[in-house]
C-alpha cells in the first residue's frame, strides 16, 4: 500500500509528485528521480486536523505533504500513535455536542458565579491599606478632568454637611465633596463621595438626600469599584481564552464583554440600594426617602431626554427604577 | 532539463488563492478548543491557538500546495507564561506606583517595536510554503521610525503626512519580509496612500455631518451611525487590502486584489447577524467566511516558475517576543 502526496527538500520551492510507502527498511519516498529511505522512528508527523493535509518531516528537512489522512493513519500507525486523539475528539458529533453545551454551561457559570464570587473574595481579603493605594487621588485626578468647583452658596454646603457628618463619620476612610453638575452622586475609587448641585434641586429633604449618600456608602463598603475592575479584567481573559487571540478582538467579541459589564454594573447599584436600604431601617428611618428620591432623580431625568426603551436596558449602567422599587416595595412590605 | 528551459516554458500564471476550510468543521475544533481551555485553566490555550492557526493557514491554497503554520504549543506556552508574569508586573507597577508608573510607560514605548520585529519575524519564520519558510529582517531602528516617529510626524502635521506613515509602515513590513532568500516588494506611492486616507476622513466628515442633521431618538441615531461608519469601514478595508496586495511583488511575481465593498459588506453583515442571533456560536463559521472571501479575491501572477525560491539558513527565533507583544496588545494591521 502507498500514499500518494507531494514531495519538497526543503532547499528549494520545488515540488515533485511522489509516493510513500513503509517496508522493512524504513519509509520510502519514491518519485520520478528516484527513490529515497528514511529510518522509521525518525518521521516527525503532523497531528490530524480537519481535512487539512498531513506533513511528514525527515531529518534531512525534506517535507512529504499528502490530502490522504487514512492512508498515513493506517500505514504509519506506529508512529502516528495517540496524536489522533484531538481529531476523533473534534470530528465525532455526539462528542462535539457534549463539549458544546458543557462549554455553554460552565461559561455561563463562570461569568454569572464564578467571577463575581471570586472578585467579591479577593476584594474583601485585600488590606485597607492596597485599596487605599489603588484609589489614591482619583478625586485629585477628576478635579483636574472634568469635576468643576461647587457653585453651592457655602451656608447652604455647610447646612448639608451638618447632616450627613454624623453618617460620614461613622465610616472612618469616607469623605464628602460637593461639585458642580447634574443631579448625580458619585463614589470614588478613594472613598470620596462626591455630590453634585444639581442633586439638591431636585432633593429637599434632608431624608432623601441621606439616603442617597447610604447609597453611595453601600459602593463603598462593598467595595464595588475594586471588584468592577476586577470583574472587567477577568472578562477580558476570558475572552482572550475563547476566541484564541487578542488580534482578533474586534467589536463583535468586544461588545458581550461590554455587556457582561454592564450587567456587573447593574447588580452593584442593586447591591447598593440594599445596604442603603438596610441602613435606613437600622437608623430608624423612613425606607420610604430612598423611593422618593429614585422617583424624582429618574423623573427629573425623565422629563429631559431618556429613552427608557427596552433594548436600552441592557446598555445602561442602572437597573430600571422599576426593578429597583421593587426592592423597595418588599422592604416596605416587611 | 535545465532551470533555464522550464523557464522559457513558463508562460504567465494567474493562480488565484483557495480557502478550503468548512464552517461546522472549524465550530467543531474551536468548541473543542474552548472546552479543553477551560477545563485545563487555560494551559491548552497555546494548542488551541497553534490548532487554530493551522487550520487558517493549511486551508489556504496556492497552486494546490497548501501553506503551513509550524509553531510547537509548548514553545507558545513557555511565551505566554513569561508573558503574563512582564504583564501582572506591568499592572502592578502601574497601578500601584503613580510615579514609576510614567517611567514604565516609557520604557514600555521604547520596548514596543523591538517586541513587535521579533513578533513578526517569529510569525514568518513559523509559516512555510512548499517547505519554504517565510523571513523578516526589519530592525530595531526602522521599527522605532515607522511605528512612533512617522505616526507622531503624521498627528503633528494634522493628517497631512499620515499617508506617508502609513506607507512606510507597510513599507517596513514587505520590504524586509523574504520567502526564503526572496525579497518581498512594496511599491505603492504617497499618493496612493493620500487618495485612501483623505476619502476615509472626508466620508467620515460627511458622515458625522449626515447623522447629526437627521433629527432622530437615540436608539435610531444609533443605528444610522452604524449603518454610515460600518460602510465607510468596509469602504476602507476592501480598498486597503487592494492597495496593499497589488503594491506586493515577490521579484517578478506580484499579487492582485480585487475586494469588493459590497461583497465584503456582505460577508460582514452575514456573519454579524448570526453571530448575534446564535449568541457567537457562530463567531468560527464567521471568521471562515470571511477567510475564504478574501482568498477568493486575491490572486498570485507567476511571470518566471515558482520552483526556484530558495531556503534560508536556519536561525532562532523565539516565540517570547511575539507572545509579549500578544499580551501587551501590540498589533500592527498590515490590512
Amino acid at each position: 500500500m502507498a500514499v500518494a502526496g507531494e514531495y519538497a527538500d526543503g532547499q528549494s520551492s520545488r515540488v515533485v509528485p511522489a509516493t510513500l510507502s513503509v517496508t522493512g527498511s524504513g519509509i520510502v519516498i519514491q518519485t520520478e528521480a528516484g527513490t529515497k529511505t528514511y529510518p522509521a522512528d525518525a518521521v516527525t508527523i503532523s497531528s490530524r486536523l480537519g481535512k487539512t493535509p498531513r506533513y511528514l518531516t525527515f531529518p534531512d528537512g525534506a517535507q512529504f505533504e499528502t490530502p490522504d489522512n487514512d492512508g498515513i493513519d493506517e500505514l504509519l500507525a506506529a508512529q502516528v500513535g495517540r496524536s489522533g486523539l484531538l481529531h476523533t475528539l473534534e470530528s465525532h458529533l455526539p462528542l462535539v455536542l457534549i463539549a458544546a453545551i458543557v462549554t455553554v454551561l460552565s461559561l455561563a457559570w463562570v461569568v454569572t458565579v464564578g467571577i463575581p464570587r471570586g472578585a467579591d473574595y479577593i476584594a474583601h481579603n485585600v488590606s485597607q491599606e492596597v485599596v487605599d493605594k489603588l484609589g489614591a487621588n482619583s478625586l485629585q485626578l477628576l478635579d483636574r478632568t472634568v469635576f468643576e468647583p461647587s457653585e453651592l452658596p457655602t451656608d447652604r454646603q455647610a447646612e448639608i454637611r451638618a447632616f450627613l457628618q454624623p453618617i460620614i463619620d461613622r465610616h472612618s476612610n469616607v469623605s464628602l465633596h460637593f461639585r458642580a453638575g447634574l443631579p448625580n452622586a458619585y463614589a470614588l475609587p478613594d472613598a470620596s463621595i462626591v455630590l453634585t448641585d444639581g442633586l439638591f434641586d431636585v432633593l429637599k429633604s434632608p431624608d432623601e438626600i441621606k439616603a442617597i449618600v447610604y447609597h453611595e456608602i453601600g459602593h463603598v463598603e462593598h467595595r464595588h469599584l475594586l471588584r468592577r475592575s476586577l470583574q472587567g479584567s477577568a472578562i477580558a481573559v476570558l475572552l482572550v481564552l475563547v476566541t484564541g487571540d487578542l488580534s482578533n478582538f474586534d467589536l463583535l467579541v468586544g461588545l458581550p464583554a461590554l455587556l457582561v459589564d454592564l450587567s456587573y454594573s447593574r447588580e452593584f447599584e442593586l447591591e447598593a440600594d440594599r445596604y442603603a436600604l438596610d441602613a435606613l431601617a437600622e437608623a430608624g428611618m423612613d425606607v420610604t426617602d430612598f423611593r422618593t428620591a429614585l422617583v424624582k432623580l429618574t423623573g427629573w431625568y425623565d422629563v429631559d431626554e431618556v429613552d427608557d426603551s427596552y433594548l436600552l436596558h441592557y446598555l445602561s449602567t442602572h437597573p430600571h427604577t422599576e426593578e429597583r422599587l421593587g426592592q423597595v416595595l418588599d422592604d416596605t412590605q416587611d | 532539463m535545465t532551470e533555464t528551459s522550464a523557464f522559457k516554458d513558463e508562460q504567465t500564471r494567474i493562480i488565484p488563492l483557495e480557502f478550503r476550510g468548512d464552517g461546522f468543521e472549524f465550530f467543531k475544533i474551536w468548541i473543542v478548543n474552548i472546552l479543553l481551555t477551560i477545563l485545563t485553566l487555560g494551559i491548552y490555550s497555546a494548542w488551541a491557538k497553534v490548532r487554530t492557526n493551522r487550520y487558517f493557514y493549511s486551508n489556504l491554497y496556492l497552486d494546490d500546495l497548501s501553506f503551513r503554520y509550524l509553531a510547537s504549543p509548548i514553545a507558545i506556552l513557555v511565551g505566554r507564561i513569561i508573558a503574563i508574569v512582564f504583564l501582572v508586573t506591568y499592572i502592578v507597577s502601574v497601578e500601584l506606583l503613580p510615579g514609576p508608573g510614567l517611567a514604565v510607560a516609557l520604557i514600555l514605548t521604547l520596548v514596543m517595536p523591538y517586541l513587535i520585529v521579533r513578533s513578526i519575524a517569529f510569525n514568518h519564520r513559523m509559516s512555510a510554503y512548499r517547505n519554504i519558510q517565510f523571513r523578516f529582517h526589519g530592525t530595531y531602528g526602522e521599527a522605532v521610525m515607522v511605528l512612533l516617529v512617522w505616526p507622531l510626524l503624521g498627528m503633528l502635521t494634522l493628517g497631512i503626512l499620515y499617508p506617508l506613515a502609513l506607507l512606510r509602515v507597510n513599507q517596513f513590513i514587505v520590504n524586509n519580509s523574504a520567502y526564503g532568500t526572496s525579497r518581498l516588494t512594496f511599491n505603492a506611492t504617497y499618493r496612493q496612500y493620500a487618495i485612501l486616507v483623505f476619502s476615509f476622513i472626508g466620508a467620515n466628515g460627511l458622515g458625522l455631518l449626515v447623522g447629526w442633521s437627521v433629527p432622530l431618538a437615540v436608539v435610531e441615531q444609533a443605528i444610522l451611525s452604524v449603518v454610515i461608519f460600518g460602510l465607510i469601514f468596509v469602504w476602507f478595508t476592501a480598498n486597503a487590502t487592494n492597495l496593499y496586495y497589488n503594491s506586493t511583488s515577490l521579484g517578478d511575481n506580484h499579487f492582485d486584489a480585487d475586494l469588493e465593498t459590497v461583497g465584503l459588506l456582505k460577508v460582514y453583515t452575514v456573519n454579524m447577524v448570526l453571530i448575534i442571533v446564535t449568541l457567537g456560536l457562530y463567531l468560527p463559521a464567521a471568521k471562515v467566511r470571511l477567510a475564504r472571501y478574501k482568498a477568493g479575491h486575491i490572486r498570485f501572477v507567476a511571470v518566471a516558475s515558482i520552483d526556484d525560491f530558495v531556503a534560508a539558513e536556519q536561525e532562532q527565533v523565539s516565540a517570547l517576543a511575539e507572545e509579549m507583544g500578544e499580551a501587551f496588545d501590540f498589533d500592527i494591521g498590515t490590512l
